[in-house]
């Protein structure tokens, strides 16, 4: 799919991710290792930019995804955020991680705000989704923020470096968001 | 990944019933059904508005019968007659797989489907080594929903309006099953 670059303001920018700047994605990811090890499944087999690098490249080739995109925050790379259509082109569902240092602002859901405009708005989606560990409660926070409602638990339905967790997935419908913007 | 080179098929399902590939010389039997029992299996089945022409459908089959196969294309058939269709997909991280089935009006109600899913199921732990399968089924669709309850899979959520049929988009009950759950 077409590389994004959106100006949230405030000095927030989000733009695809290009092979160049997986040295910098790689930092944040050093930089923050304790944080995404409770969660995600990619944090021990990310040991060189290369690994990165990788991630973006997969990315990049996508027909439907945009998976690989940065939150820059006054120009310093502050977090990840990403969407992925399903098969049927009815839903997508959006991930994201936020460094440490910049958590906390408000970012993601900025973030996700963008991302569900675009998911409906452009890409035609019916429905979003986002999908949470039961035990991750900022995460989880950022969907009630978002307004979208809770529409079951996937029992170990994630793996992370820690074993299997369930998974809270919540969903919000393109009239709803629509009500509510 | 996900077991592609795996291929445990064809598995005898009993009363007459063989769970096998697909094999490109299907696709005059396959189109036949699908014309036959377009309305019926449109409610539900968002493909079919993927599948207008024979060559729409001749590409579907070429993608489940090109090597490496995976278990997305099993069949149902009574000798020549296709009666079916089954399909597992695994996740692109070999945890959870998805088990999608239809059956041909006729051949309602005699538990294919659910033998089917047995078969596949036991694939999808012992040999792929997979964690968790789901089922999803239209929330009205009772008979759908009939397989896992029946299965013994976990109620997990509603995906609402996350199907799409010729009615228009519908809620989707999801079902869980774990492999310790499936061994006891």
């Amino acid at each position: 799919m077409n590389p994004i670059y959106w100006d949230l303001g405030d000095g927030i920018e989000i733009r695809t991710f290009t092979p160049d700047d997986a040295s910098e994605s790689f930092a944040l990811v050093e930089a923050n290792r304790d944080r995404l090890h409770p969660w995600m499944i990619w944090e021990p087999d990310t040991q060189t930019a290369d690994d990165t690098r990788a991630f973006i490249v997969r990315s990049l080739a996508s027909e439907t995804d945009v998976e690989a995109n940065g939150i820059w925050v006054d120009g310093r790379l502050a977090g990840t955020v990403g969407l992925r259509v399903d098969i049927g082109d009815v839903a997508a569902e959006i991930g994201y991680w936020i460094g440490g240092e910049f958590e906390g602002r408000g970012i993601i859901t900025r973030a996700c705000r963008r991302f569900f405009d675009f998911a409906f708005d452009e890409l035609g989606m019916h429905r979003m989704e986002l999908c949470a560990a039961t035990e991750n409660g900022r995460s989880r926070a950022v969907a009630q923020r978002l307004g979208m409602r809770q529409e079951g638990v996937l029992r170990d339905g994630v793996r992370t470096p820690e074993g299997h967790k369930d998974l809270v997935i919540y969903g919000i419908l393109e009239d709803e968001w629509r009500a509510q913007r | 990944m996900a077991g592609a080179a795996v291929s445990p098929l064809p598995v005898d399902l009993g009363r007459g019933v063989v769970l096998r590939h697909y094999e490109i010389e299907d696709l005059d039997a396959l189109w036949a059904v699908i014309e036959e029992e377009r309305e019926r299996l449109a409610v539900w089945m968002p493909f079919l508005r993927d599948a207008k022409t024979i060559d729409d459908e001749r590409a579907w089959l070429r993608s489940v019968t090109t090597e490496p196969r995976g278990l997305g294309g099993g069949s149902l058939w009574r000798g020549d007659d296709l009666i079916g269709g089954v399909g597992l997909f695994p996740d692109a991280f070999g945890i959870v797989a998805e088990i999608g089935y239809w059956v041909r009006r006729s051949e309602e109600g005699r538990g294919h489907v659910s033998r089917a899913c047995r078969a596949l199921i036991d694939i999808a732990f012992d040999e792929l080594g997979l964690h968790r399968v789901v089922i999803r089924a239209g929330v009205e669709n009772v008979r759908s929903r009939a397989v896992p309850e029946r299965l013994g899979f976990t109620y997990e959520g509603v995906a609402r309006e996350e199907g799409r049929g010729s009615g228009g988009f519908y809620d989707l009950a999801v079902f869980g099953l774990l492999d310790r759950e499936w061994r006891t």
